[in-house]
């Protein structure tokens, strides 16, 4: 969710934004008013002509991914016993069919590109050291997701194109409780969570930005370019993962006791973290440090979708200012969350991001010129507003029957080798579960941030891939 | 049970190595695994099971093409007859029904054959055209004319739709294998009819035909294979 980083150069000063506005049958619907939400309405369920245009994120990510940024994150869950490999495929295979929007490959149009369905099996991947490693799309005939099995890890990996956390983690479930059934976990209910014998929703597979879409309302301020962690990174595919558990309940009242949200306070922790290795590597810099924090729309509007539909806020600290004490940080922080988290803010980021739907000319623009001039912004500016990133995933809860079969779940943020570490954040039951994923070679920003939420008495079990 | 010491999952029985690693698979002392809860999977709208289906729809087509063409034969001999009190000019429009029904109908039942159906429809139409000089009582045209442009004809067709049916992404390929196999007829004809009228072989308009059509069928081949491939024009030029 941390990628939607790049998004702020969407419809800059620049104006290039507005390229990638998406038209889509949903826009001429809910300019009619007769069909809403639905980008593939028209489309026969199961006919050869079946596609799906990219979404209003995915747009960008398609031009933009790279070994550099390749938008790839994951999320894994752990069961209390070894994975059985015939059961899981079959789980997988008809979990797959469950999500049909996800059985999908990248391809090329003249003007977009395009989701089209993919009949090739599924297949079940050996889990690697170091994953979410870079996946070329100009290959196709692929899929945008894929499964890992280590142990009693399952591990989904999913492209940003795809779906965002909420999404994958959607899938997840599906797949984790379609895999217990067959395992002799009996659940009658399943609480919310997709059934591979449903029928599948169209409202699932819409494109959510468009549809909310103001016209008239004024575009956000441009953000500044921000501080951005020193050093070399690691060659491809080294990435180096450091888990961190807490108690939820304890990680909690530490939260409250400071009049915060668990959010608020791993930002500032995020925030503070940055700072002392600025301080520490560049006390020159003046540039601020901005983390941004991805805010699932669909607590906003709500939506169906199993797409993306996210926008971030960002939080900052301007170090001209001078050093920042922790209270300070968590202050702007707690108060930047307050201010941006509601819904006339945020409509201002979607206003900048679809308002390229209204420009028929860009529509116009041939893909490979798209690409082009997308890929140059990207690499002149699309990072530098960013120091990194913080996508907190909530609580994931599933019916009592599974949720005795799962021990933990994990979500690891995607690599970006120009933030370098970003930071992933899930809750199961009473586990609270940090994830850095790190490009960074030096270790300081991850000693900075764990050895502050000790000091706030964090008693962290810490593991690392590396 | 098999069990992956390198992937550590457990693996179905009977199997040597594990299907993510290649790892040679390991006895594990675990406790036996249930056997697997079957799912349906069948998301399919209900209304489809109400729906003929192809091979249904064909047979109906077929039946009633039949019908229709054997009374239309009927017809058309019977006015003749009762006109003539003889076979005379139905001879000919019952050869054209005939072959008409041949080409429209043999198709739809033998769908799943296409062996059958050409080695039904070849002789069929040389023998067609055999029976056209027969009736006519002029022999002469038939082996320089007929003859060599029904084979040509027939070569064409088959071999198009080979080509066509090997695809495995059929687009706008199908209509560049369609071009050159026009190509190809017209060549065939103009050749056999030069030879049949000049008593020489001549490329006239033919040559003009396929230096017009080769290009085109190239254009689509080129689409088709670098820059379709697989996509429906609509997918790829959504604005």
């Amino acid at each position: 969710m941390m990628l939607r980083s790049v998004l702020p150069f969407f419809n800059y000063s620049t104006g290039w934004g507005s390229l990638y506005g998406i038209y889509s049958p949903l826009r001429v619907a809910s300019r009619s008013g007769t069909l809403k939400f639905m980008a593939n309405l028209h489309h026969p369920a199961h006919g050869s002509d079946l596609f799906y245009p990219l979404d209003n994120s995915a747009v960008f990510i398609a031009s933009v991914t790279g070994k550099a940024s390749p938008f790839i994150y994951r999320v894994s869950c752990e069961l209390d016993e070894t994975v059985y490999l015939p059961d899981l495929e079959a789980a997988l295979a008809e979990t797959a069919e469950r999500f049909p929007f996800f059985k999908t490959e990248l391809r090329p149009g003249v003007f977009w590109y395009y989701l089209d369905p993919l009949k090739k099996p599924l297949k079940l991947y050996a889990d690697t050291r170091f994953p979410v490693e870079y996946h070329s799309l100009q290959r196709w005939n692929r899929y945008l997701f894929r499964v890992r099995v280590y142990g009693s890890r399952i591990a989904c990996e999913f492209h940003h194109i795809l779906t965002d956390g909420t999404g994958s983690l959607e899938f997840l479930k599906t797949l984790t409780a379609s895999y217990l059934t067959r395992r002799g976990v009996v659940c009658d209910d399943w609480q919310g969570i997709k059934h591979p014998s449903e029928t599948v929703d169209p409202l699932e597979y819409e494109d959510a930005y468009a549809s909310r879409f103001r016209k008239k309302i004024p575009l956000p301020s441009p953000e500044p370019t921000a501080f951005q962690l020193p050093g070399p990174r690691y060659r491809n595919p080294v990435y180096r993962v450091t888990t961190g558990s807490v108690s939820l309940a304890e990680a909690l009242k530490i939260a409250r006791g400071k009049g915060v949200s668990l959010t608020a306070l791993l930002a500032a922790i995020h925030l503070s973290a940055l700072q002392s290795v600025c301080e520490e590597c560049r006390p020159t810099d003046w540039k601020p440090i901005c983390v941004q924090i991805p805010v699932n729309m669909r607590h906003f509007y709500p939506s169906r979708s199993m797409r993306n539909f996210f926008l971030y806020i960002t939080v900052s600290i301007d170090r001209r200012l001078g050093h920042y004490e922790f209270q300070e940080i968590l202050d702007c922080v707690h108060y930047t969350i307050k201010l941006n988290l509601q819904s006339k803010e945020l409509d201002r980021q979607l206003k900048r991001n679809v308002r390229g739907e209204e420009n028929p000319l860009s529509r116009m623009v041939p893909l490979i010129i798209k690409n082009q001039v997308l890929r140059v912004i990207g690499m002149l500016s699309a990072d530098k507003p960013f120091s990194g990133s913080l996508s907190n995933l909530q609580m994931v809860s599933m019916p009592e029957e599974f949720a005795s079969k799962i021990i933990r779940f994990d979500f690891l943020p995607a690599r970006k080798r120009s933030t370098g570490v970003n930071v992933g954040v899930v809750s199961w039951k009473d586990t609270l579960s940090i994830t850095l994923g790190s490009l960074v070679v030096d270790r300081s920003f991850e000693r900075y941030f764990f050895s502050l939420c000790a000091s706030f008495g964090f008693a962290f079990t810490v593991e690392s891939n590396i | 049970m098999p069990y992956c010491p390198k992937c550590r999952v457990a693996l179905a029985p009977g199997t040597l190595n594990c299907p993510l690693c290649q790892e040679p698979s390991v006895d594990s002392p675990d406790s036996p695994i249930p056997a697997s809860i079957p799912f349906t999977t069948d998301i399919r709208n209900a209304d489809e099971k109400e729906k003929l289906s192809p091979d249904e729809l064909r047979r109906m087509v077929f039946e009633l093409l039949s019908v229709s063409f054997g009374i239309l034969l009927l017809v058309t001999i019977g006015v003749d007859f009762l006109q003539n009190h003889m076979i005379s000019w139905s001879r000919y429009t019952s050869l054209i029904l005939v072959l008409v029904w041949l080409c429209s109908a043999m198709p739809l039942i033998l769908w799943h054959r296409p062996w059958l159906l050409f080695s039904i429809l070849g002789p069929s139409l040389l023998a067609g055209v055999f029976l056209w000089t027969v009736f006519s009582g002029n022999f002469g045209w038939f082996l320089p004319l007929g003859l060599p442009i029904t084979v040509v004809l027939e070569g064409a067709v088959i071999s198009s739709t080979v080509l066509i049916g090997v695809q495995t992404h059929k687009g706008l390929n199908a209509v560049g294998i369609v071009l050159v196999a026009v190509t190809l007829v017209c060549i065939g004809i103009n050749l056999s009819v030069s030879f049949y009228l000049k008593g020489h072989i001549d490329l006239s308009w033919s040559l003009i035909v396929g230096i017009s059509l080769v290009p085109v069928s190239g254009f689509f081949f080129y689409l088709h294979y670098r820059v379709m491939n697989r996509a429906s024009l609509r997918k790829l030029f959504r604005l």
